[in-house]
């Protein structure tokens, strides 16, 4: 939790008059996009996030206003408008990291954090499962041949968080039918798929990585229904799974890595 | 969660999925350790079993339909190992307090009957969860 700093105001003199101390300064002259820089962001403090340390615009701000009061990130301020001549504006903006939207989504309801299925397991990465992920694994499964199915796939997802050894494939292609988990095609869109193939039918579930050793699994669906690889389905599926983590993290890319060691760090090989 | 047999209860056919999957890829990581020590290759292998690569590639990837034979071959083949056996209780072991990560608010305090009622002005606010501030 970052600690709350203040600022004090920053005069910025009004150049337009004619007993202004700037008047007549050759800047004035130029076009105002020229003249006055747009929303420029001041803070004190050290801080180092690629997020914030950019202009900022006024829906940011109103967004941050509105949040304020969670008292996680820093207070910014000197905002200075394209447009207006003089405006400054000071504002409480909240940064909030991956990490907090998190904690807000499972607050929510919208997400949970799914530990191993044995308590004295070790967790050794995590796993965040959205709500339609979460009603196929989290027990009691119904005594037929789907609830016996998702209960291996529930084992099949706590091979990850106990830190089992897995097979990661980055290529969406070129990999071994049995891995373990693969980036899908395209791999910028980070969208990644854990293969449960056994027993049949196989299952995928898929999701992205929030950081490292930290994924979120956002929807599922049986193999059998998704086609080949350049099918709708599967195009649709890999949509889906996008536009949850959209609705999720709006203001948030996935995690993206250059190796694979990056996505998980330990007891990964790749294939 | 899962739960021990009781008496003469019948133990659902979901907790006995879950110990049957969890049981294969035990094997398999203990078989795929094996291996990686052994800085083998899989044609080495193939040539130790007398099997074909490609079979030695898909037994490898996954545990799939492995059975004791598969298990005894492949442990032998890599470095002359054979299975120890012995039983654990994992539900009776108790459960770790790291089950979640530490930056994650505890849960207990939310109504989780009613998830949707934790909206964003009624759930504590983070200074409120870390004990910084005043609820």
């Amino acid at each position: 939790v970052g600690s709350l700093k203040y600022f004090r105001p920053v005069e910025v003199p009004d150049t337009s008059q004619p007993d202004s101390p700037g008047f007549g300064h050759p800047l004035r002259e130029r076009p105002a996009r020229y003249r006055e820089p747009p929303l420029k962001l001041r803070a004190a403090g050290s801080f180092h996030h690629p997020g914030v340390s950019k202009w900022l615009s006024p829906w940011r701000v109103g967004a941050a206003e509105r949040d304020r009061g969670q008292g996680c990130g820093l207070l910014l301020t000197g905002l200075r408008y394209r447009q207006e001549r003089v405006c400054l504006r000071f504002a409480a903006l909240t940064y909030m990291s991956i990490r907090d939207e998190i904690q807000n989504r499972v607050a929510e309801g919208r997400m949970l954090h799914l530990p191993h299925s044995i308590p004295s397991a070790e967790r050794k990465r995590d796993m965040f499962v959205s709500e339609e992920v979460g009603q196929v694994v989290m027990p009691p499964w119904e005594t037929n041949v789907d609830g016996l199915r998702f209960s291996m796939l529930r084992a099949h997802l706590d091979v990850f968080t106990s830190g089992g050894l897995i097979s990661i494939a980055s290529d969406p292609y070129s990999k071994p039918k049995a891995t373990y988990m693969a980036r899908i095609d395209p791999p910028a869109d980070e969208v990644w798929d854990i293969r449960s193939i056994d027993p049949r039918p196989a299952i995928r579930v898929l999701g992205c990585f929030a950081e490292t050793d930290l994924f979120v699994a956002l929807t599922w669906e049986y193999r059998m229904n998704l086609g080949g690889p350049d099918s709708k389905e599967w195009r649709d599926f890999r949509e889906k799974c996008k536009a949850k983590w959209r609705g999720l993290f709006p203001a948030y890319q996935p995690f993206t890595g250059e190796t694979a060691n990056e996505y998980v760090s330990e007891n990964a090989h790749v294939v | 969660m899962l739960s021990k047999p009781e008496g003469a209860g019948r133990i659902p056919l979901g907790t006995l999925g879950y110990f049957r999957a969890r049981n294969k890829w035990r094997v398999y990581d203990l078989v795929l350790r094996e291996f990686k020590k052994s800085e083998l290759s899989q044609a080495d292998l193939a040539r130790r079993l007398g099997k074909r690569p490609e079979v030695i590639s898909r037994l490898l990837g996954a545990p799939g339909n492995w059975g004791l034979d598969t298990v005894s071959d492949l442990l032998f083949a890599i470095a002359g190992g054979e299975p120890v056996y012995g039983v654990a209780y994992p539900l009776n072991e108790a459960a770790r307090n790291d089950a979640q990560p530490d930056w994650l608010p505890d849960i207990h305090n939310y109504d989780w009957a009613n998830p949707k009622e934790n909206t964003q002005e009624t759930r504590p606010t983070l200074l409120e969860y870390t004990g910084l501030g005043a609820p």
